[in-house]
């Protein structure tokens, strides 16, 4: 059966991204019928052993890309590694994960076979035999669908949009997984990585709070971060998290950031004061157990990811909330309740 | 040694919107606000940086879209660019990166830098994906989601830090000409001074008319349709006055046993 899709896996030292098994799920919904149609692509300086772990999980097969030049991640090499991939010829999408080498690569090769080239896509679907692809727009307060106007498509990937297959019916036989080894004509001489760094973590208690009081460009003048700060004094086993946003202006280190640049967490509870809900955030807490939004914008997209939902400026709510709770508390271990 | 920097103007995203008749993109008028990208700013004051810290920089700014992106266009030049560019299209709704990326290119062929700098995405649509289509088209290296660069005049490179998934980031080597996506946090962008603002409100832009050309320009995708999406959660709203709306938010957290 000829290869219909290519799925770029996002690989770093040697191993392979937990995310980059989503794409199995879009190869699901691509062919539903014929996933073995579907192969993915790896790079690395030794790849094929991560490789074969990830065509065990997804029952995909798999062509593993070796050589000196994907020591580090090297998206320019990956692009042209990618183009002159025979399987390239009867792919009609050429799959990728939405992150900026991931990206980097997609535009490169869609500009190359000039094709169209669709980025964060969430969804897929059909109609008359025509793709359609579901986009997010303006911080997801809406969606837009987009049909490509190429035969082959090239797309990013929005993660958190397509699950990873449970169980794999393996069929009669194993995926398989093809070693090939790239020669110096994928390197780009004017683009050479150098090192890799890891920035030590810093303690943010964000790892063990039950409670997550998170900051957002809503908060409007940095002295409001006092305020979340003393939200976070009061409920216990609290602690302060921020959108990139707030980071970027240094109101608070980057360490506290939540989302796909930054950490990801699951406390018990989030309240999520002036953030406006972009996916870049909303994919580092959404799978906490309870989340509060405040908000001023009735529509602001974090709403819809919210177990409850308040529009008000925070300024004033959260105050009013912190002596509601306070109240509480003397009711229920002060006085009311226990005696 | 010239840099140019792209910039994009972009939707208020906590603005008013409401959709056009046909579905297919938004209403423009006096009730959506635009401003200049919120990463492009980091862009700006990159290029800003270094013309400081060399000489013979200049930076001119270049960004594309209909007649209405011109306060964008002067907002880069009091943010201190010597020269704004606009490549001027017809208003026609969703511009993919597609287009954008090859009218920019054209424009580099025929005017060519050392150095483009865009911002890592815009916020409206959040492609993530002009930046490296300018750099295919014109076929330089591109890094993406640059967090620190240093550039080395003599040698024509640049050492940027592209920041990576989970803490990790990788330094990369560079040979001009190149194209940097910047990440927002790279610097701290400056304000417009008083100078800049008053010579921004006079300069001529130099004008790219590329209105007549939307047969040639036009892209491999079409948006069929732009819609609010129903809501996915069960969330609750509630309502009253703030006072009510805190005893009830106190109430139902702990009601689940959370507080």
């Amino acid at each position: 059966m000829p290869t219909t899709t290519l799925l770029v896996a996002d690989t770093i030292n040697n191993t392979v991204t937990s995310k980059s098994r989503e794409l199995a799920g879009v190869a699901c919904v691509l062919a539903p019928d014929a996933p073995e149609s579907a192969v993915y692509v790896l790079a690395g300086e030794y790849i094929v052993q991560a490789g074969q772990g990830l065509c065990q999980t997804t029952g995909l097969g798999a062509i593993a890309l070796e050589g000196p030049d994907f020591r580090f991640p090297n998206p320019e090499a990956l692009a042209s590694a990618v183009c002159s991939l025979p399987e390239l010829e009867t792919a009609r999408h050429i799959c990728f994960l939405h992150t900026p080498g991931g990206c980097q690569v997609a535009a490169k090769v869609a500009v190359k076979i000039g094709a169209a080239c669709i980025s964060a896509v969430e969804n897929i679907r059909f109609e008359s035999d025509q793709i359609i692809l579901k986009r997010a727009f303006l911080n997801g307060k809406l969606k837009m669908e987009t049909r490509p106007g190429t035969e082959r498509v090239v797309m990013t990937i929005m993660p958190g949009g397509f699950a990873a297959p449970k169980s794999v019916d393996q069929g009669p036989s194993e995926p398989r997984i093809e070693q090939r080894q790239t020669d110096a004509a994928v390197r780009d001489e004017r683009y050479t990585p150098c090192t890799l760094t890891k920035t030590p973590e810093a303690d943010t208690g964000l790892d063990k709070a039950a409670i997550i009081v998170a900051a957002g460009r809503g908060i409007g003048d940095e002295d409001n971060i006092d305020i979340i700060h003393s939200l976070a004094r009061t409920l216990p086993n609290a602690a302060v998290a921020a959108s990139r946003p707030l980071c970027d202006m240094k109101w608070l280190p980057y360490a506290h950031q939540v989302g796909i640049t930054g950490k990801t967490v699951a406390p018990r509870l989030y309240i999520a004061c002036g953030i406006s809900g972009a996916q870049q955030h909303v994919q580092g807490m959404k799978d906490s157990q309870c989340i509060v939004a405040v908000n001023t914008d009735p529509n602001a997209a974090i709403f819809s990811v919210a177990d409850y939902c308040i529009v008000e400026d925070l300024t004033l709510f959260i105050p009013a909330f912190i002596k509601a709770y306070q109240a509480f508390l003397s009711w229920a271990y002060g006085g009311g309740r226990h005696r | 040694m010239k840099i140019l920097v792209c910039v994009k103007q972009v939707m208020e995203p906590a603005g008013d919107i409401s959709i056009r008749d046909d579905g297919k993109w938004l209403v423009e008028d006096d009730a959506l606000d635009y401003r200049l990208n919120y990463y492009d700013q980091f862009a700006m004051e990159q290029a800003m940086l270094l013309k400081e810290a060399f000489d013979g920089i200049t930076i001119d700014a270049v960004s594309v879209g209909p007649a209405g992106i011109e306060p964008t266009l002067r907002h880069a030049l009091a943010l201190g660019a010597d020269n704004a560019i606009h490549i001027k299209t017809m208003d026609n709704g969703f511009q993919p990166a597609d287009i954008t990326g090859r009218l920019i290119a054209e424009y580099v062929s025929a005017h060519p830098c050392d150095m483009i700098l865009t911002g890592v995405m815009s916020e409206d649509a959040m492609q993530s994906l002009t930046g490296p289509m300018i750099a295919a088209h014109c076929n330089i290296p591109c890094a993406t989601a640059a967090t620190a660069m240093t550039l080395n005049p003599a040698d024509k490179t640049a050492d940027v830090v592209c920041e990576l998934e989970g803490g990790l980031s990788e330094q990369v080597r560079l040979t001009l000409p190149t194209l940097l996506s910047v990440q927002s946090g790279i610097n701290q962008p400056r304000y417009a001074s008083l100078s800049n603002r008053l010579r921004a409100k006079s300069q001529a832009l130099e004008v790219i008319d590329k209105t007549g050309d939307a047969q040639k320009i036009a892209g491999t995708q079409e948006t069929i349709r732009v819609f609010v999406p129903g809501k996915t959660g069960q969330g609750e709203f509630l309502e009253g006055t703030i006072g009510e709306k805190a005893d009830a938010l106190v109430r139902r957290l702990h009601e689940r046993s959370i507080i």
